[in-house]
């Protein structure tokens, strides 16, 4: 095991030798390459400068749009406006709704009443035919 | 027309000031990790991701580092994308020839025995051993923990050792 490690060190310290020393040299590049690349970045260049200038000028950005935040504030009134509305209507509707239904129970309750006072004085007429009353409403 | 001039005129001061800068950096990187084949394509679409780059650069990462990432982000995409073996020595006009021979046979050895490896192993034994990168900037460029760098230039050592073996290279 030990053999092994040191074999694998003594093989290591080796290839890092030579690694170090035979770097070699580097190829040269073609003599066009320098105004190659000088073009291509004058082309981005250009093409950042155009990117960054405005399409239109700044007085007439503001002219083409109304004040954005008066609307804004529009909606946010009519929309409460509405709002308020629509609950006023719908209370004011279930208001008159009860009150109707409460008048339709009273009236009924009374024809009832005054159905059943009929038939007990009729009754009572027959049972006593002297005595007759007529009900009293 | 004089503000053009003037623009004109500090565009080609910047250029070359960064040209100087950047070219042997990119140069020995780009020729280390995809061959003669692509190198100058390569090299210029890496210079051109660095110009629009260094405005966004906060100084914060080592300049270094941080030019290495750049350039070998550019590399990457193009072997992705063409996913071939780079050949380091086919036009025989371009191979250096400086040195003895038979430091030049290693040399072609050498690149010969790392045009099989994976882009990974390769672009970490171009950092560490011929850019001269320590652990810690190869971990910069590589966007890698210092331990996993240590690991994979371990593997790559290893994987470079049996490419030798193979084609009969004797240390």
């Amino acid at each position: 095991m030990s053999d092994e490690i040191k074999r694998d060190d003594f093989l290591d310290t080796k290839l890092e030798k030579f690694l170090r020393e035979n770097k070699g040299d580097l190829p040269p590049v073609s003599p066009e390459f320098k105004s190659k690349l000088y073009a291509r970045v004058q082309a981005e260049e250009k093409e950042a400068m155009a990117e960054t200038r405005p399409a239109i000028s700044v007085p007439q950005m503001y002219s083409r749009r109304p004040e954005p935040i008066f609307f804004r504030r529009l909606s946010y009134i009519s929309f409460i406006s509405v709002f308020i509305l629509i609950t006023a209507l719908s209370f004011y509707w279930h208001k008159t709704s009860l009150r109707q239904s409460a008048e339709q129970s009273l009236e009924s309750s009374r024809i009832e009443n005054y159905l059943i006072d009929s038939y007990s004085v009729v009754y009572e007429n027959d049972q006593n035919p002297d005595n007759s009353t007529m009900p009293i409403k | 027309m004089e503000a053009g001039y003037t623009a004109q005129l500090n565009l080609e001061e910047d250029f070359e000031q960064f040209y100087v800068q950047v070219f042997p950096m990119i140069r020995a990187l780009v020729f280390r990790m995809v061959g003669l084949d692509s190198m100058e394509d390569v090299m210029q679409e890496s210079f051109l991701r660095l110009w629009r780059a260094r405005k966004n650069f906060r100084g914060e990462a080592n300049p270094r580092s941080w030019m290495y990432r750049i350039a070998l982000s550019a590399v990457m995409d193009h072997l992705r994308s063409k996913k071939k073996t780079p050949r380091y020595f086919e036009d025989s006009e371009k191979i250096p020839t400086d040195g003895n021979q038979a430091q030049v046979e290693n040399h072609q050895l050498l690149f010969k025995a790392m045009a099989t490896l994976t882009e990974d192993h390769r672009a970490i034994l171009s950092l560490f051993y011929f850019q001269d990168l320590d652990l810690k900037a190869v971990s910069e460029v590589l966007s890698l923990p210092e331990g996993t760098v240590k690991s994979r230039l371990h593997y790559a050592k290893k994987a470079l050792l049996e490419r030798f073996e193979r084609i009969g290279v004797r240390l």
